[in-house]
Order: C-alpha cells, then structure tokens, then sequence
C-alpha cells in the first residue's frame, strides 16, 4: 500500500508580528514549523504503517529551499520517502495553482492508494488545498477526518460534521484531510534525524522539470485569484478603563447593562 | 489564467445550509449580503439561492422573503444525506446553469469541500473565509483573514467567474424578512457523472441538541479564556450568562483545558464567529485567534488581570483586576435584580 503525505511548512502563528505600517508578515525571528494538522495526516499514515507489512509512506512538500527542514523532520517520524518541490515558477501560487502542482507531482509519483493531507494551514485557514487536489487527481475525497480503517479495498472514515460525525465507507486510491481528533502525532526519532540529514533517495528534491506541471497554470501570474494588498485589520475601540474598588466597578458595569435596551437581565427568579 | 467571457455572467449564487425545520440562519445572512452587493451593482442582479437535499422546495418562500429573487432546488432522495460526489455535482450543475458572476457558499464541513472542488471543475477563483465584500469602482473585492486573522488582504478574481467565495456563519447580517416577496422556483436535475459508486454513507450521527443557547445568535455571549483557571472557576460563567439567558463560550486554551467540552462554543478563526449585543470576555489575553470570532458587539467587557492584555485595544470598557474579584459580585447583584 502506497500512501503520500502532502504537508505545508509555515510560520508559528503564535509568533507572528506584523508590520503594522506596511501591513506585511515580520519574518525575521519567527520560527517554522510543520502545519499542525499536517502532523496528524503524517501521524494517520505512520499508524497504517506500523499496522502492516506492505506500506509506503511518500512525503511531500511544495515550497522554498528552507522548507527542507520540514521533509526531514517528516521523514525522522518515521516515512520512506521525503520531496520537496521548489521552483521559482511555483511561486505566488493560490490555492488553485498550488493545487494543480501538487496533483502533478503526485501523478509523476505515480502509485498510491491513499493521500492525506491536513484539513487547513495555519497561515492561510483556506481549507482548499486538499479537496482541490482530490478534483484535479479525479479522487474521491473526505474532509475533516476523525478516525480511519482500512477494511480490503476500501476505507471506512469518520469525518467531523458541526453537529456530530459520519462514517463514509470510499473505494481506494481516495484523498483524506486530517484534523486534530485524528491521532496524537509522535515525535521523531533520533537515529532517523540523523539519516534525513544524509544524502540519498530517501530525501529528493523536485522542480518543475520532474513534474512537468503545465507552466500555463501555474504561479502567480496564472492564478485565478490575486492579492493585491494586506492591511492590518482597524480594530481598536475608544475604550474606558474602570478603576475603583471591586464594588464600585461591579455597581459601574450593572449600570452601564442595565442601560442596554438589547440586552434583559432575567435574574435568577425567572431562571 | 485563460480567460473566460467574464460578461455573459451575472447575478449571485448563494448556497448555504439547511435542517428539517428550514434554512439555517447562516444562509438567510449569505441572502442578506448578496442583497446589499445585489444593491451596489449598476447593472441587473438577480439573486438565486440554491437547495439541495430531499423534499427541500418547501423552504423556497422563506429565501424568497429573505431576499432570493429564483430558488434552485435540485433534490430527490439520494440527497437526503450529504455525500461529497454527489453535491459537487450538484453544485456545480447549478453554477453552469445560472452562470453568476459572484458565488457565496457558507463554509460549513460541507460547503468548503464543496465550493474548492466546484471551483477547480469550473476553473475559477475562490476566496476562502471571507470577511468583507464590496466592490472598488467595478472590480469585485473579497476580503480574507491570514495568520488567524492578524493581517487581511483584499482578493480579486480579475479573469474568470464565477467569484467564488466561502464565508462563515455570523459574518454578515440578513435582511428584514419581507413575506410579501415572492420568488421563482427552478428544479433542476443532475446528471451525476462523475459519482463514485462504492462512496457510501454508513452512518450519521447528530450530537443531542442541548437546552443551551446557541452561540452564534445568542445577545449576551460570557467568554472565558485560560485565566479561569479551573473547571469549578468555569461555573462561574455559566451562572453569569443564565442571568441574561446568555451563551458561554470560550478560547481554544480553554477548550483544551477541558473546562468546557463545548467545541462549538469556542470563539475564533477555528471556532464560531459571533455577534452578541453584549460579550463579555474574562480571562482572555486577546489573541487574534480569538478575537477576530467577535463581530461588533454593541458593547464589550473585558475583564482580565494584566492590564497590558492586548483583549483591551478591542473593548469598550476595560476592567484590569483578578476576574474572581468581579464576577461573584456582578453575579449576585444581577441576581437581584428583575427586568422591570
């Protein structure tokens, strides 16, 4: 069985500051790290691995040089095989573009039985990617799954909904999203760090030329949707610190309800 | 991008989401923005909205009363649950026929599965989680969130159509409900070629409906972050939100903590997107995360020790004192009180 983890390196949300001038991310400083529910889609397939014999486990990255960091530390959880995809023309690719090379590296990758992918990227929150590889592979797909088995030749998932879950039974080769209920992710392995730091097929490296994704579709010229500008969002409100003793704050603020033709204060009798 | 005939589109799609009972009320807001863009336009603009399910023409007044000018209904009873196949046909059947130039899909599990897919199909843009929409001179903008909400960025779709967008519930308001309005119905039938047979449904299971206050329409929201402290703190909240029959909710720390086992109540980027009269956030630091879930209270309490907590540049009236020091006497005088 062939399974191929598509996983995203991005900034730690936590510690992103912005230019508040120019609207624009502060890089420097702010560590990287592997989208957290990509974590749980490697951690899915490292599980099915360590269930069977016969599994392979492909990861696969598109972005910058750097992102080499995040398909060795994938690869030190446990995986077979780790890609990065880099090229100049990938860049300021939406989603739709982005998309349209991943599904081309995973046709140049050729086998597999299973894609797993995070539901979403922590930078972006799109949600896109995913079932937007699914369509261009021509895939079923089942997004925001929670739990996973694998019965013969099909896969038997639970998917979150907003007010409970599915069990969706779907043939193979099928494309699957991860979320955090999903699993626990492990860490890596120390003698397996050492070795993503060795040369070898286990870690390769991609561009364009072994891909072959149609140049026509691709990067920020050819994506249907296009940034134009970032702006810090105007949230600050006039606002009034109450200061006092505790009481004289509480009397304060029961006033200022109280005041509030939408808002009815029932009580405790009427509860 | 190859480039489509951008103008023998027009009008606005909208496809949201719907119980036994009728549309949600998630929808009726997407009715209600694609009536204010419907507004700007200078040029004819009808409004379809789209259902799809098993016996759903019946919900087709309340959308006209909410604003749609044609009701979609493709349904029959493999639509009765939702199965991904199936309604990215369905979705983009509809689109191909009514040819919009601007889609709203509320970003639901279902709806953000569906909308990506029907967009590659349909070779266009899609703009995820929108939080504005407006139009700059003639070009249509979609507003986005990134970096959970800490910058924002305008998104255009210059050369292909359907605009496509995803927007989640609570980011925008519906329209007076008007029952006079009347609306066409279309039925329109899908053939499913691209379905894959084995996809089956096993089962679907709906979490009990609680007694509870739902969140995203409730008027007074009691927020609570990681400065609660315990699972015995937690109460304190829950009493205060039953004194104005309000919901609580929560930040992602506080969910993981376990205090609440309410994940839809927790506000945020990844949570519920609100817009109460009143919130009250207590013990909450003030992360973007967080605070772009709230959406223009009339008026916001922050109540939280630092008094540096970035929660206050979004409140309108700051309270920076240990929370347990408030609450206990907030809630006991607001207990004796009664709405005259």
């Amino acid at each position: 069985m062939k399974i191929i983890v598509c996983i995203k390196q991005v900034p730690d949300t936590n510690e992103v500051r912005i230019n508040k001038e120019t609207g624009t991310l502060i890089r420097q400083g702010v560590p990287s790290i592997i989208n957290p529910d990509d974590m749980h889609a490697i951690e899915q397939a490292l599980r099915i691995k360590d269930s069977r014999e016969d599994v392979h486990v492909t990861i696969l990255c598109m972005g910058p040089p750097q992102a080499d960091v995040a398909i060795r530390e994938a690869y030190a959880m446990g995986a077979d095989k780790a890609i990065l995809l880099s090229d100049r023309v990938f860049a300021g690719s939406d989603t739709w573009a982005t998309a349209t090379i991943l599904a081309a590296a995973i046709r140049h990758i050729g086998e597999y039985d299973i894609i797993l992918c995070g539901r979403q990227a922590i930078d972006g929150d799109t949600a896109q990617v995913g079932p937007e590889v699914a369509e261009f592979l021509g895939l079923p797909q089942v997004t925001y799954v929670q739990g996973l088995e694998i019965t013969g030749s099909t896969v038997v998932v639970t998917r979150a909904t907003e007010d409970g879950y599915m069990v969706i039974e779907s043939p193979m080769p099928v494309l699957l999203t991860a979320i955090k209920d999903l699993n626990e992710p492990r860490y890596p392995r120390m003698k397996a760090i050492y070795a993503a730091y060795e040369e070898g097929e286990h870690i390769a490296f991609w561009t364009n030329a072994d891909i072959q994704a149609d140049l026509s579709q691709i990067g920020v010229k050819n994506s249907p949707t296009n940034v134009k500008k970032s702006f810090v969002p105007e949230r600050s409100r006039t606002s009034v610190e109450l200061t006092g003793a505790p009481a004289e704050m509480a009397g304060e603020l029961i006033k200022r309800l109280a005041a509030m033709d939408s808002v009815k204060i029932i009580g405790r009798d009427a509860t | 991008m190859q480039q489509q005939e951008t103008q023998k589109y027009s009008g606005i799609l909208v496809y949201g989401s719907h119980n036994d009972e009728g549309p949600s009320e998630g929808m009726l807001e997407l009715l209600g923005e694609a009536g204010r863009l419907q507004r700007q336009m200078d040029r004819p603009c009808r409004v379809h909205a789209l259902l799809i399910g098993d016996d759903v023409q019946r919900f087709a007044p309340e959308l006209g009363w909410n604003g749609a000018d044609e009701v979609i209904c493709i349904e029959g009873e493999a639509y009765r649950d939702y199965r991904p196949d199936l309604y990215i046909d369905a979705l983009e059947a509809a689109i191909e026929q009514v040819k919009p130039e601007i889609a709203l899909i509320l970003a639901t599990v279902q709806g953000s599965e569906m909308a990506s897919s029907a967009a590659v199909r349909l070779r266009t843009g899609l703009a995820a989680h929108c939080v504005e929409l407006r139009f700059d001179q003639d070009a249509y903008v979609q507003v986005v969130p990134a970096f959970a909400g800490k910058i924002l960025g305008d998104i255009y779709c210059p050369d292909t159509r359907p605009q496509m967008a995803t927007i989640k519930k609570g980011m925008f308001e519906r329209a007076e409900v008007d029952s006079r309005r009347t609306c066409r119905v279309r039925m329109l039938e899908v053939v499913n070629s691209r379905a894959f047979d084995p996809i089956r449904l096993i089962s679907s299971v709906r979490d009990q409906k609680t007694e509870d206050v739902d969140i995203g329409s409730a008027e007074v929201v009691i927020g609570g972050g990681l400065g609660i402290g315990s699972k015995e703190h937690w109460e304190q909240l829950e009493q205060l939100a039953s004194l104005f029959h309000g919901a609580v909710g929560c930040t992602r720390p506080a969910l993981d903590q376990g205090w609440t086992e309410r994940e839809d109540s927790m506000i945020g980027t990844s949570g519920a997107v609100i817009h109460p009269a009143l919130y009250m956030s207590i013990g909450i630091s003030g992360a973007a995360h967080h605070t772009c879930g709230i959406k223009d209270p009339k008026l916001h309490i922050a109540i939280n020790r630092d008094p540096h907590a970035a929660i206050f540049a979004t409140a309108d009236i700051g309270v920076a004192e240990e929370w347990d020091t408030i609450l206990p006497l907030l809630i006991d005088r607001l207990a004796q009180r009664k709405e005259a």
